[in-house]
C-alpha cells in the first residue's frame, strides 16, 4: 500500500511536471495546448471551419485585413483571393480533387497476389507429396462410366451429355 | 432545406427497386424457366422400366444383380 502511494506521487509528478514548469513562469495559468483549441479542417461537410487557416498574419496581410473593414468593392480581385487564402487552405475544387492513390493500391494488390502465386507454385513443386491414386486417368474414366451407368443428374447434368444409344458423348 | 437527402434517397430508392426487380426477372427467365422446360422435356419421354433395366444390366444396383 505504501509502495502504491509512492507510485501515484511519482506518476503525477512526471506527467504534470512539464506543464507545471511552464505555469510557474506565467503566474500559475497553464498555456493552452494547441490540440485543445479550435482547429482548422478541410472537409466537405464543414464549409466554415472554426478558425481561419492562417493564424499569424504578416504585416502585409494585417494591412489587407484592415482594408477589408472598408467597402469591399474597393478590393481588387487579387486582394479578394488573398483574403480567401488567409481564411481557407484549399478550395472545394482542390479538396474534392481525386488523387492517383488508386494506382498505388492496385499495384500493391496485384504485386502481393503475384507473390502469393509464386509461393503456391513453389509449394506444389517442391513441398507437397503425390496426389491420391483416385485422380489417375484410369480411375477417373471408370468413375465417370459408373456415374453414367447410375444415370447421375439425368435432367440437367452429366447424363444429358452422354448419348446412351451410340455410347459416346453428345456433340 | 435544400432537399439534398430527399433527392439522394429518391434516386437510390428507385435504383434499388429497379435493380432488385431486374435481378428477379433475369433469374426467372435465365434460370427458372429453362429448368422447368428441361424437367418437362425429360419426363415427357421417360420410361422408368427401360432405365431400370439399363442400370441393372450395368451392374450398379446392389439388390438387383445382373443376370
Amino acid at each position: 500500500m505504501l509502495a502504491s502511494r509512492v507510485f501515484s506521487l511519482v506518476g503525477r509528478r512526471s506527467i504534470s511536471t512539464s506543464l507545471c514548469l511552464r505555469a510557474h513562469g506565467h503566474a500559475g495559468v497553464v498555456k493552452a495546448e494547441d490540440y485543445t483549441l479550435p482547429g482548422y479542417v478541410d472537409r466537405r461537410d464543414v464549409p466554415l471551419p472554426e478558425v481561419a487557416f492562417v493564424r499569424d498574419l504578416s504585416a502585409q496581410q494585417k494591412a489587407l485585413k484592415e482594408k477589408e473593414k472598408a467597402s469591399w468593392s474597393a478590393l481588387s480581385v487579387d486582394e479578394k483571393v488573398e483574403l480567401y487564402r488567409i481564411k481557407f487552405n484549399e478550395t472545394y475544387a482542390e479538396m474534392n480533387k481525386g488523387t492517383n492513390e488508386w494506382k498505388t493500391i492496385l499495384g500493391g494488390v496485384l504485386f502481393f497476389l503475384g507473390l502469393t502465386g509464386v509461393i503456391l507454385i513453389w509449394q506444389k513443386h517442391s513441398m507437397y507429396g503425390p496426389i491420391p491414386h483416385t485422380f489417375s486417368e484410369e480411375w477417373l474414366s471408370a468413375q465417370t462410366k459408373r456415374m453414367l451407368d447410375m444415370r447421375v443428374n439425368p435432367v440437367e447434368g452429366i447424363s444429358t451429355q452422354w448419348d446412351f444409344d451410340k455410347n459416346e458423348w453428345k456433340k | 432545406m435544400r432537399g439534398l437527402l430527399a433527392r439522394r434517397m429518391k434516386f437510390h430508392l428507385l435504383g434499388a427497386f429497379v435493380v432488385s426487380m431486374g435481378c428477379a426477372t433475369l433469374y426467372k427467365f435465365a434460370v427458372a424457366e429453362p429448368r422447368k422446360r428441361a424437367y418437362a422435356k425429360f419426363y415427357k419421354s421417360y420410361d422408368p422400366m427401360k432405365d431400370f433395366e439399363a442400370m441393372k444390366a450395368a451392374g450398379v444396383l446392389e439388390c438387383a444383380p445382373t443376370k
